[in-house]
């Protein structure tokens, strides 16, 4: 036979092919089946009324940022006996309309994109598909069957701060931050506020390494931060390699701490690591999903439905490893550090001169959240009274950013892009 | 009895088939094994990934999606590889296509689309063969390693592309009342630089035929013309090449030229019409999955379009692996990397005879 | 201040060259045979999550690097198997190798994310002795680093010595110069291919042991970031010899480590994190245009698969 026969012969084979595949695929809505794995047990007679679907940018094994995600999908699975969940990881923006419609076309209902590359595709996919609840993380796009949801960190920095500032020898506070958008640059300026509040001398150098992920990068920026002398480091970045930097110092018998980051992150730096932020998105998707089983959502009333969560609704904790807002180890030393201000709680007690560990304390008391050290257990007041932003803010060039004062609302956090006046950071704007 | 090896002069094409078919299958029954490790029924698991890909309208559509650029970038690639020339930088010729679109699409976005359109590809296409022609130079006079330096090159453009989404391509979005700076992406191109799609899905077919122009156009480019034949002859024996006075630089450049701009037209392609701006994940390594299909199928175009047609469905239907299955990701990595190792094993048989002697 | 800063770039950059080192001389071997591996990425990986796996169970970090070769070697007779009995293309194989290693990894490795390693299976650098490490300048880079750094020194070193100072040396450059020659004097060509794609399996293997044991004690996806690459260019840029792989794996290193002490400059970070890439072209050209001088090149047989009587 001829090359010219036999390219026809699979050709035709491949269509045939084709056919088949398209014949022998199941029709319509997938058949209720037991799900093989680590759900719970299948009951044919409450079959699942919703199916969500987790949209991940990196791999789970990040252990940062869709770890986080991760962890919280399976706790709704766990918490919602009428909901069936699934994921997909490391998937690029390109595709993610791709498998926004696989997913759809598989029965899924309830559609969680975890990035803000993300943003566009979501939109364009909720408005091809009108019945189906979409939810974006770190956007700021809405539909009417398309919400927003953020859990958001700027309160735990701030608290993070105010330790950095205690615990520096060297007056230089060091920070490993991903990129400088908006996001980032409010954690940073939060932290650095934090830190003025306590150590008015102290500075906070920025490294910016250009990536999410990418644990090479990390560790030259926090070894170049340490090489300028700085011995307190905090990070953005979705690994805990600045943590390992600092316990490898540590481990020589150099002083450098550092604070955890979206992960409980103890283990990789037990002996640095002050506190950090921990990210409970379980918190906000319970919300979310409970609205939707009760009715409170539907798939035409999300288009103002934006969740900016912080202390206060418990998306968020204080500490590097669950129930832990501050390693132990430290405690001592912050309560020898006195600042010399007023606070006064919601219960009208007034602290004077209190040492750094009660005025962390109190601040997150007068952020919604009560820790009792006793039984290792928080409370939510739901009363925010105090914020960091708060004027007067100068920026690092000496303008005033927010007067006496005035407390910076949601839109000039989400657009940050000025530093505040203690820290020396890359340059920012552009665009 | 013993085994003794031959040297096969000529395969003939039903075999070389068999054995193309046969590794594969082989591939796929490794993989198998390791489903049946996980508790799972390879037959189920096979079952869902085909009756996904290939069976269900949506994941048609989205196989055709991932076809399209993988079919562009490897149609090049076959071509260059016929002259054992590796060029592992697609990926870098795709962005940088991408991003000469982009130039071209934001600073004229009044030219109507059938001037635009064309225009982007023409400009994709050089920008693509630009970013590659340097290091087919760089091994054509200095013979310095291509496996590198296109990686590198692709590496290296990656950076600056970073760069410009943090500086002078990031954009301000207003929505509502509120204009939001600082976020990492670019502007969104103008309209009329998307590529028309096929109603219901993302396919953009001016693409998709472009993609099948290439795949056509390669074959007869390597089997009819002289170039195609000095090309064979470099890949073939470099040293009768030389020896007829073919030139290796001239042979590797136009082969390269070919390549890059291929896949810098692929790189316009996924801005136009699927992407529409810059986010800094734009890249999503269909330059490196094309070397697997460029190898798979060989430089023939219904080979080409088989293989990426499968590769496509393989991920698509990967996808099936995570949602139903609960197996991780990397999976497919390993899958291709069984699939490479047997079709290499196999190629043996190709060229070789196994015969038993008594 | 200034001094201080030069002598921590230039331990980290000694630190972060180790793996790289490794990685080189091991490909140095192969190639030199006659073998080009390109899959250096994914026997280094592979070598990478053994390490961490055995170091989190025996606490061992020496048993644990031990196992890292011996995956790193099994990693390699994949290779060596294709390349060399079956006679496939060493390019595509290389390839399959790297994608086979990223993706077995990321499928073991899933319940290994998030777990810490223990202390006592870390590698951490102290100093040889006080006085020798407060050295300015270059007494921290060169006296206060772990016995695995030493250690890889000591081994190229060694492979150094056997290439080109003993008659085994002689006899792997012969396979890879011109096998048929090799053969007719009576070498067994296959046992020497296989034996030094081996070797650099393993050495891939400890490359990778040493970044889950010290340089990021951890496990994380993809935790190798391309350096098997890196090894390549390196080894081409080493012209084939375990000493110059020593310099030039170490001033890759330092260079990477540097970049970030110019970002207070006013650089930007993007088109910084690009010069080590640059770098590496550079350092290609720069190397090909020394093999040309000296009308030395990569060894002759490089990729080229030999069978007896076969040309």
């Amino acid at each position: 036979m001829s090359s010219t026969q036999w390219a026809a012969i699979a050709l035709i084979l491949f269509v045939v092919g084709v056919g088949i595949g398209y014949m022998a695929a199941p029709k319509g809505a997938a058949p209720a089946q037991c799900p093989p794995c680590e759900c719970p047990p299948c009951q044919p007679q409450a079959a699942p009324q919703y199916k969500a679907a987790f949209i991940y940018i990196g791999p789970i094994g990040d252990y940062g940022w869709t770890h986080e995600h991760e962890m919280a999908r399976r706790a709704v699975q766990e918490m919602f006996p009428w909901l069936n969940t699934t994921y997909i990881e490391s998937v690029p923006p390109d595709q993610a309309e791709g498998k926004m419609e696989e997913l759809i076309s598989e029965g899924y209902n309830i559609i969680f994109t975890t990035s803000f590359d993300y943003m566009d595709p979501t939109i364009n996919e909720a408005k091809k598909h009108s019945d189906v609840f979409f939810f974006h993380c770190s956007g700021y796009k809405r539909w009417k069957n398309s919400g927003t949801y953020f859990a958001d960190f700027y309160q735990l920095y701030y608290l993070n701060g105010l330790m950095a500032g205690a615990l520096t020898r060297t007056g230089k506070v060091g920070y490993v931050a991903a990129f400088t958008i908006p996001e980032v640059v409010r954690h940073i300026n939060a932290f650095a506020i934090g830190v003025h509040e306590v150590n008015p001398d102290a500075v906070v150098l920025v490294r910016e390494i250009g990536a999410w992920y990418n644990p090479d990068l990390a560790a030259d920026a926090a070894e170049s931060l340490i090489s300028e002398g700085v011995d307190v480091l905090a990070f953005t970045e979705d690994s805990p390699t600045v943590l390992q930097v600092a316990q490898q110092h540590h481990d020589r018998g150099e002083r450098v701490l550092a604070f955890g980051h979206y992960s409980p992150m103890k283990q990789y730096g037990p002996d640095v690591c002050v506190s950090g932020q921990i990210a409970h998105w379980d918190r906000i998707l319970e919300d979310i999903l409970a609205k939707i089983y009760s009715g409170v959502y539907t798939t035409q009333n999300l288009e103002n439905v934006d969740y900016w969560w912080k202390l206060k609704e418990g998306a968020v904790e204080l500490g590097c490893a669950d129930n832990e807002p501050i390693n132990p180890i430290f405690i001592d030393e912050l309560r020898q550090v006195h600042v010399n201000e007023t606070v006064l709680l919601p219960n009208g007690t007034v602290l004077e001169n209190p040492d750094v560990y009660k005025l962390v304390m109190a601040r997150m008391i007068q952020m919604g959240v009560v820790w009792h050290p006793d039984t290792g257990t928080y409370t939510f007041t739901n009363d925010e009274c105090f914020d960091p932003f708060t004027g007067p803010l100068y920026d690092n060039q000496g303008h005033l950013m927010a007067p006496e004062g005035q407390r910076l609302g949601h839109d000039a956090l989400w657009t940050m892009q000025w530093w505040y006046q203690n820290v020396q950071g890359p340059p920012l704007g552009g665009g | 009895m013993r085994l003794v090896v031959e040297k096969r002069t000529v395969a003939s094409r039903r075999f070389s088939v068999a054995v193309r078919v046969a590794s594969v299958a082989a591939a796929l029954l490794t993989m198998a094994a390791v489903f049946a490790g996980y508790g799972l029924d390879p037959v189920r698991v096979y079952g869902g990934i085909f009756s996904k890909a290939f069976g269900t309208p949506v994941g048609l559509a989205e196989t055709v999606v991932r076809m399209i650029p993988l079919l562009l970038i490897s149609s090049g690639l076959a071509l260059v590889f016929k002259a054992q020339f590796w060029n592992i930088g697609a990926e870098g010729q795709f962005l940088a296509g991408a991003m000469a679109a982009f130039v071209v699409a934001t600073s004229l976005p009044d030219l109507p689309p059938h001037l635009l359109i064309p225009l982007m590809f023409a400009v994709g296409f050089l920008a693509g063969a630009a970013w590659g022609v340097p290091t087919a130079f760089m091994r054509a006079k200095l013979n310095v390693n291509e496996v590198i330096t296109t990686l590198m090159f692709t590496y290296i453009l990656d950076w600056i592309f970073q760069w410009t989404l943090s500086g002078p391509w990031k954009a301000r979005e207003t929505v509502g009342q509120l204009t939001y700076s600082g976020f990492r992406h670019s502007v969104v191109i103008t309209e009329n630089a998307w590529l028309p799609l096929i109603e219901g899905t993302r396919v953009h077919w001016p693409t998709l035929a472009l993609a099948v122009a290439a795949a056509i156009a390669a074959y007869l480019v390597v089997s009819r013309t002289t170039f195609g034949y000095e090309l064979r002859v470099v890949g073939d024996n470099p040293e009768a090449a030389r020896a007829a006075g073919i030139s290796y630089s001239k042979v590797v450049s136009v082969g390269m030229i070919i390549s890059g701009g291929l896949a810098g037209m692929a790189g316009v392609g996924e801005l136009a019409g699927i992407q529409h701006r810059f986010t800094a994940e734009f890249l999503t390594g269909y330059g490196y999955d094309a070397i697997i299909t460029a190898w798979l199928g060989g430089m023939n175009p219904v080979g080409l379009l088989v293989a990426n047609f499968l590769l496509g469905g393989l991920v698509v239907g990967g996808d099936y692996l995570q949602i139903k299955f609960r197996l991780p990701g990397g999976m497919i990595d390993m899958f291709n990397g069984t699939i490479l190792f047997f079709v290499l094993a196999f190629e043996f048989l190709l060229r070789y005879r196994i015969r038993i002697r008594r | 201040m200034q001094a201080e800063l030069i002598s921590s770039v230039l331990w980290i950059g000694l630190r972060s060259g180790t793996p790289l080192l490794l990685a080189t001389v091991g490909e140095i071997y192969a190639e030199r045979s006659g073998i080009l591996n390109l899959g250096i990425e994914g026997m280094m990986i592979i070598g990478a999550f053994t390490a961490f796996a055995v170091g989190q169970a025996t606490s061992s970090p020496w048993l644990a690097m031990a196992a890292a070769a011996a995956a790193g070697l099994a990693a390699s007779l994949i290779h060596a198997f294709i390349s060399i009995h079956l006679r496939g293309n060493q390019v595509v194989s290389g390839l399959a190798l790297t994608m086979f290693g990223l993706g077995l990894t990321s499928v073991a490795g899933g319940t290994f994310v998030g777990a810490a390693l223990p202390r006592e299976a870390r590698i951490i650098p102290s100093p040889l002795s006080e006085e020798l490490a407060a050295i300015p300048v270059i007494g921290k880079a060169l006296f206060d680093q772990d016995p695995f750094l030493y250690l890889s020194i000591l081994i190229s070193v060694l492979l150094w010595f056997v290439l080109y100072k003993t008659k085994l040396g002689i006899v792997i450059r012969s396979v890879g110069e011109n096998p048929a020659a090799a053969d007719a004097l009576g070498v067994n060509v296959y046992a020497v291919r296989y034996a030094c794609t081996a070797l650099g399996g393993a050495l891939a293997g400890m490359a990778g042991s040493y970044i889950t044991l010290s340089l990021r004690p951890g496990w994380v996806e993809n935790i190798t970031a391309g350096r098997g690459w890196i090894a390549v260019a390196l080894t081409i840029f080493a012209l084939w010899d375990p000493l110059k792989a020593i310099a030039g794996s170490y001033l890759f290193g330092i260079v990477e480590a540097g970049t970030y002490n110019l970002q207070p400059l006013g650089f930007s970070q993007w088109l910084l994190n690009a010069i080590p890439y640059v770098l590496t072209v550079v350092i290609l050209v720069a190397g090909a245009t020394e093999t040309m001088r000296k009308k030395m090149g990569a060894p002759a047989a490089l990729g080229v698969p030999y069978v007896r009587g076969e040309k």
